[in-house]
């Protein structure tokens, strides 16, 4: 039973000291992760939102952007052939 | 007449024990625990429901139990294959630790670990409260238990089902069923057991302490981190290469951006599907001639030691850490640390509102709720591997 029990406190002060080590350095990490990536957006800048404007086939995000482009498109078609059969739309004689 | 009496003889009512009508009750408890209090109610409706369905006698010689598992047997110098039950086949993610890995994914792709990258030092509050594990390691071997069954109750501190059931599958997998009930009950009574100590532990004017608003973290930081930490934690505890691998799989899926839809998938459908086949298929182990004994009767009051230890091993050490800061934490925020996301920082939002109605700690208390689940998951590493 002693023994049992001197093991086991080895066991549960080693545990305790892997978990905090791992979770310390990950802490580390994190608080130095904003300055190594300012050191890297020198040479590579951080494009704002750059996948999301991609129209990855396997993507659920709506690509509003496209979608207004080709509402845009056809209102430009549309009033474009309203001008070529109404010339005085234009203000044209 | 003969073969009607012979069949009066196979129902449940002739072989029903006074066990399986207290398990059955306390399915029926767990169900309406979610029904009406809104306790946990995707775990314990499909746990109860599991409890009731397994705790019906079966009849002897067919398979219908999770433990009537398939058979190879040797019958007339030729090999027999002997299938298990239906219920056994679903059980098999449970005892083979299949389900809590495809539960981490799902937790990956649905975690927004924004407010700890905002904040890291409140991932060392996530560390703090794994000491509700080890400490009730040392419990369990003191009340006689061995070190692998110490190992797989002392991980139900960590407050993370998944852990649990994960590490008991591989370390004691005959506790399998009172450990999983026990973290689960343990983890919807989150908002009853944590309280009362976080409220001893700490004066009004801490709980009164305001925390500055997060920053704002880029996007490389979110694709960086999950496997910049995956890295980090298994090298140093390979044993959670399994979990942990998982939870930052996820976790990328979601901050890549460009996999939304696999991200979708995992946070939504699969993990509902394994959250489902888990949480039946635990309840269904939980028979009355396995579960009805006085080693459970210990391992739900160490169960709950370990969850008030880890509550007040995180508080205690956001107080600790307030003697060097000059920006203060609210100590409150360090009974978050032990996992139970997203239960934990919710009772830390309720109990500093109570004090001040517009102090919003949930957020910050997010960040240490999630190192827990990281915590935990290294906790159960180093015990598998170590008890192993």
């Amino acid at each position: 039973m002693g023994s049992a029990i001197g093991q086991g406190v080895s066991i549960a002060l080693a545990g305790m000291a892997i978990v905090a080590v791992a979770l310390t350095l990950i802490s580390l990490f994190i608080a130095a992760l904003p300055h190594m990536l300012n050191v890297v957006a020198r040479f590579w800048p951080e494009v704002e939102e750059p996948h999301a404007k991609k129209s990855h086939p396997e993507s659920l995000v709506p690509d509003n952007d496209a979608v207004l482009a080709a509402i845009g498109y056809v209102l430009h078609c549309e009033f474009q052939k309203q001008l070529q059969h109404d010339p005085q739309a234009t203000g044209k004689n | 007449m003969d073969i009607l009496f012979e069949f009066l003889q196979t129902t449940g009512f002739t072989s029903i024990t006074v066990g399986n009508t207290v398990m059955i009750l306390i399915g029926i408890i767990f169900i309406s625990l979610a029904i009406v209090k809104d306790y946990e109610p995707l775990l314990l409706v499909p746990i109860g429901m599991g409890a009731v369905v397994g705790n019906i006698p079966v009849i002897a010689g067919m398979s219908l139990s999770v433990y009537d598992t398939h058979q190879w047997i040797l019958k007339d110098g030729i090999v027999e294959y002997i299938p298990g039950s239906v219920l056994s086949y679903i059980y098999f993610g449970v005892s083979q630790g299949l389900y809590p890995p495809l539960i981490f994914l799902g937790i990956g792709a649905m975690t927004d670990f924004s407010t700890m990258l905002s904040n890291p030092k409140l991932v060392l509050l996530g560390a703090a409260a794994q000491v509700g594990v080890f400490i009730t390691f040392l419990g369990a071997i003191y009340l006689n238990f061995d070190m692998s069954e110490a190992g797989a109750i002392g991980i139900i501190g960590g407050a993370d089902g998944p852990t649990a059931i994960f590490l008991s599958a591989k370390l004691a997998p005959h506790l399998l069923g009172a450990i999983a009930i026990a973290a689960y009950s343990y983890m919807a009574l989150v908002p009853v057991i944590q309280p009362p100590i976080m409220k001893l532990l700490t004066t009004r004017e801490e709980r009164l302490i305001r925390m500055k608003p997060p920053r704002k973290v880029s996007k490389r930081e979110k694709m960086i981190f999950p496997i910049a930490a995956f890295l980090i934690s298994t090298m140093i505890a390979p044993g959670a290469i399994v979990l942990l691998g998982m939870l930052f799989f996820g976790n990328l899926l979601k901050e890549s951006l460009v996999t939304e839809r696999l991200a979708n998938s995992a946070r939504t459908a699969m993990i509902d599907i394994v959250t489902i086949l888990l949480g039946f298929s635990v309840g269904a182990s939980t028979q009355a001639d396995t579960f009805l004994r006085p080693q459970s009767m210990l391992i739900f009051g160490l169960g709950a030691l370990s969850f008030a230890i880890a509550t007040a091993g995180g508080l205690l050490f956001a107080k600790f850490m307030n003697l060097f800061l000059t920006d203060k934490i609210n100590p409150l925020v360090g009974a978050a640390g032990v996992s139970a996301v997203p239960d934990s920082a919710r009772v830390v939002q309720m109990v500093g509102q109570q004090e001040d109605p517009h102090n919003f700690l949930l957020m910050h208390a997010m960040a240490p709720n999630v190192a827990g689940v990281i915590g935990s998951a290294i906790a159960a590493g180093v015990l598998w591997s170590v008890l192993t």
